[in-house]
């Protein structure tokens, strides 16, 4: 079984690096889909079926809370789980983000192998051996 | 208060650059160089203030480099413009963090500007209250300043 990824961040460079990350980690992906702010976000879920989102919260336009309420509000979305990458890690704003839904926390700089472990919590399937990772570490 | 910040600065910076752009700094004292590239964050909570990142054209190089593993002859100012200022959010919120975890900080969206526009755009802090610490690395430069002010104090 493979999986879509959804990486909601500002910057290209980032979600850069993301995508380089999970690809190295062994997890399966099938499609990688982008978006740089969560009104983008929202029109990708809309046409399309993502497994797992990972979103910053600092964005222009609408960021990653407004985008968290939004995608708890809703019928569907509510049920794909999200993980937050951001630099603001403060206790309230993981307090925060986790009220609205959110699934795990990250905080940059982070290394390849928190990510990978964080999403293997969070979609859960490494136990039952749907997701074997290549490596233990992950090198650019 | 100065030389906890210039401490907390450096080891922010120090903890960035190694995990994000593998990047390993060597602190040196302040002196002029030839930058080519600022970032610019500002922040506002408990205490407010802002963050600069001055950088040499090849600090900002291998910066790209390393980050995206791409190669020189592929490497765009978009990228550049990208890596700056994904440094000068994750240096700053890093900071931040190790300054104090319980409080919550606003950070502008970060800026980035070639150093002959910077002045201009206001992100150079010059400031003499502001902090400065200065690093190199395979002989190319960095210097981060912050300004740092607490509320209530004036």
């Amino acid at each position: 079984m493979s999986f879509n990824v959804l990486i909601v961040d500002d910057s290209n460079a980032m979600r850069s690096v993301i995508r380089k990350v999970i690809q190295l980690s062994g997890f399966r992906m099938d499609h990688c889909y982008e978006a740089g702010n969560g009104k983008q976000a929202l029109e990708v879920l809309s046409g399309e079926w993502i497994d797992v989102i990972l979103s910053d919260i600092h964005m222009p336009e609408m960021d990653g809370f407004e985008l968290l309420k939004a995608i708890h509000q809703h019928e569907v979305f509510r049920n794909i789980p999200v993980i937050v990458i951001s630099t603001e890690g403060s206790m309230d704003r993981v307090k925060e983000a986790h009220a609205l839904g959110a699934k795990g926390f990250i905080r940059k700089p982070f290394l390849p192998e928190e990510l990978k472990r964080v999403l293997h919590e969070v979609i859960g399937v490494g136990d039952e051996g749907e997701y074997q990772a290549d490596t233990d570490e992950c090198d650019f | 208060m100065r030389e906890s910040i210039r401490q907390t600065l450096t080891s922010a910076i120090f903890e960035v650059f190694e995990k994000m752009f593998f990047v390993f700094l060597e602190p040196v004292e302040d002196r002029p160089f030839q930058y080519e590239h600022v970032s610019y964050i500002d922040f506002d909570g408990k205490s407010k203030g802002a963050l600069c990142i001055m950088m040499s054209r090849g600090m900002t190089e291998m910066m790209v480099q390393n980050m995206l593993g791409c190669e020189p002859s592929d490497m765009t100012g978009q990228m550049i413009e990208d890596c700056s200022k994904e440094a000068a959010n994750m240096v700053c919120g890093n900071f931040l963090r190790k300054m104090s975890e319980r409080d919550v900080f606003n950070l502008s969206l970060p800026k980035h500007a070639p150093a002959h526009a910077a002045e201009n755009l206001g992100m150079l802090l010059t400031g003499t209250d502001d902090v400065a610490v200065s690093f190199d690395s395979e002989g190319e430069c960095l210097q981060l300043r912050i300004s740092w002010q607490e509320k209530g104090n004036g």
